[in-house]
């Protein structure tokens, strides 16, 4: 079924009868959205039902040792959309039956959509659980592709059929900032406005990029931020000091009052700092 | 290459007619070509004709005044990061630049009088050589009188003298200033500052800068990165009670923010930019690029910052 319209929508704030959708550019993405998932299910004292296509699996977003009854990992395996979900139909009523208010379940579409023989049977399974998602009350579903090793069209057909696709929490978000993670390219998405009032928001947020990352760049994205004061310019241009002989801070979507702001003081004074993409009026659409 | 690091020069050249100047300026420049020095000479066509049939000018750039003598800080910085880029090669900055002192406001014959002073303490790490000629005959008296107190030497005939009179520049800065301020208009928008959102104060400057003084957008960026600063700085280095106040004045819009403290002493107050390849100093001297001008009073009484956007054609409603 095609969806004629979609929404992005944080993964905290998916909620019953969302069939959600994920392609994810790699395993920190899928760490930070499909563990939200997952980690807000179990706090909730939801049902969580995981499947996976490795037997074994780790599973993100999991402190401890959660109790069988509230955690469910279904092994898919290549037995196939069709069985997986029977299996998943088959967890969801029994939850429903044990009295769960609310029932997550997260399903790894990969390997079926590996396969172009499989991609009938897998479109036609993820309708039947659309309809199943769609009318509850208590069941949400996020579905993921790793988008590395899925062909494009097949990504293109998966992501119409879902209405609602998964983005990440923000890292902070208030009135007047938004803080996001990107992963493809990997580094912050900026929204809004930015001052001393806000520093140690984005201090913090750089450091978790910076932590997990190799040596590669790291991307702003600022195509919506509105202001930045020369403070959070210094801490940009001291990160990327720091970061000295490896690949450099990337400004991308810069707004042009900023770029006026900056060819005012002087790149000379932002060693480190270099400009990316370009702020185009019509932005392409994330996966 | 290891040069030890060149010595300064900022020379005074005083000249009576073309002669004078040439007798200065030629030696000069040839000993930069001969140096291999980068060598900028920022003077009026008739000087740039007068020096092209005294040597080989091909090698020397040469720059429009009114472009150059257009905004001291942005000018200054400008100067400053072609010395430093020459240093940093081994090389030097040789600036000829010719002052343009008439039509000029009395502040703005001031501002370049302390941007002369300022340039000594600026530009000593980079071993730059500067001369400007002043004609001694369509400069006012006191003007001559004053380039004695902003440069170290002056240059007579082939010999160079230090200037008795020179100042050090903090002593010439702090002078520069002594006047107060002229008092805000009775009509400036007054606002008693609470420690709120930084948001609220752009919103609120934004606002009536927009809707009262009409103000464009790419200036009020700017100024509002600059208040921003100032009044992250009063915020945390100030003491209160903080006021901003705003108002239009004939082709400008100024805003300002007064509090409680006191600056210390032989601050440079933003006059000089900080080091390159050193980040995390933006900071006041980028105010003053971002503005059109920037007055700063500090002492007993407390602190002002006032900031001024250049408003050119831009009829304010209401004042």
């Amino acid at each position: 079924m095609e969806a004629f319209w979609s929404v992005r929508r944080p993964v905290s704030a998916l909620h019953a009868g969302d069939h959600a959708w994920l392609a994810c550019s790699g395993a920190e993405e899928h760490e930070h959205v499909v563990g939200a998932f997952v980690r807000d299910g179990l706090l909730a004292r939801e049902k969580v039902v995981y499947v996976a296509a490795e037997p074994e699996p780790r599973i993100p977003g999991v402190v401890g040792t959660p109790s069988p009854e509230l955690l469910t990992v279904l092994h898919a395996g290549h037995t196939g959309p069709r069985k997986a979900l029977d299996a998943v139909t088959a967890e969801v009523e029994a939850a429903e039956c044990a009295g769960f208010a609310g029932v997550r379940v997260t399903l790894d579409l990969t390997c079926a959509a590996r396969d172009p023989e499989l991609t009938r049977e897998l479109m036609a399974c993820d309708a039947a659980l659309d309809h199943l998602v769609r009318p509850s009350a208590a069941l949400s579903v996020l579905c993921r592709v790793d988008r590395r090793r899925v062909p494009p069209d097949a990504v293109d057909l998966l992501r119409a059929a879902h209405s609602v696709h998964a983005a990440p929490d923000p890292d902070f978000e208030d009135t007047v900032l938004r803080i996001v993670r990107t992963f493809d390219p990997r580094g912050l998405e900026l929204s809004g406005e930015l001052d001393a009032s806000r520093h140690t928001v984005l201090d913090q947020a750089l450091a978790t990029v910076l932590a997990h990352g190799d040596d590669g760049p790291v991307h702003l994205d600022l195509a919506e931020l509105r202001f930045i004061d020369l403070g959070a310019l210094n801490m940009l241009a001291e990160v990327a000091s720091r970061r000295a002989g490896r690949a450099p801070l990337v400004l991308d979507r810069m707004p042009s009052q900023l770029h006026e702001v900056i060819a005012t003081v002087g790149w000379n004074m932002l060693p480190g700092l270099e400009v990316g993409r370009a702020a185009v009026l019509d932005p392409v659409p994330r996966p | 290459m290891t040069d030890a690091p060149r010595p300064f020069a900022h020379r005074l050249l005083p000249y009576e007619g073309a002669d004078g100047l040439l007798a200065g300026a030629v030696p000069f420049l040839r000993a930069g070509l001969a140096d291999g020095d980068r060598v900028l000479a920022v003077t009026s066509l008739a000087t740039r004709v007068l020096l092209g049939d005294e040597l080989d000018t091909g090698a020397v750039e040469f720059l429009d005044p009114a472009e150059w003598y257009a905004h001291p800080a942005r000018t200054l910085a400008a100067a400053l990061a072609d010395a430093d880029v020459a240093a940093q090669r081994g090389g030097r900055l040789r600036l000829l630049t010719e002052p343009t002192w008439t039509r000029r406001s009395a502040a703005e014959v001031r501002e370049w009088q302390r941007t002369e002073a300022i340039v000594n303490a600026a530009f000593h790490r980079t071993g730059a050589a500067i001369m400007c000629p002043y004609p001694v005959r369509s400069t006012p008296a006191g003007v001559i009188a004053d380039a004695r107190r902003t440069h170290p030497e002056t240059v007579r005939g082939d010999r160079v003298v230090a200037n008795p009179g020179y100042v050090e520049p903090h002593v010439y800065n702090a002078a520069c200033d002594r006047d107060p301020l002229p008092p805000p208009p009775a009509s400036a928008e007054t606002l008693r500052i609470a420690r709120p959102d930084l948001y609220w104060i752009r919103a609120y400057v934004a606002d009536w800068a927009r809707q009262t003084a009409r103000l464009p957008e790419e200036p009020l960026q700017r100024l509002l990165v600059a208040i921003t600063e100032i009044m992250t700085n009063a915020q945390a280095h100030g003491a209160p009670p903080i006021t901003l106040r705003m108002w239009t004045a004939p082709d400008a819009f100024v805003c300002e923010v007064a509090d409680g403290g006191r600056w210390p002493e032989r601050s440079w107050y933003g006059f000089v930019p900080p080091p390159p390849g050193v980040p995390g100093r933006l900071g006041l001297w980028a105010v003053r690029l971002l503005c059109s001008r920037v007055d700063i009073r500090t002492g007993e009484g407390g602190t002002t910052v006032r900031l001024a956007v250049d408003t050119p054609g831009v009829r304010a409603d209401a004042l």
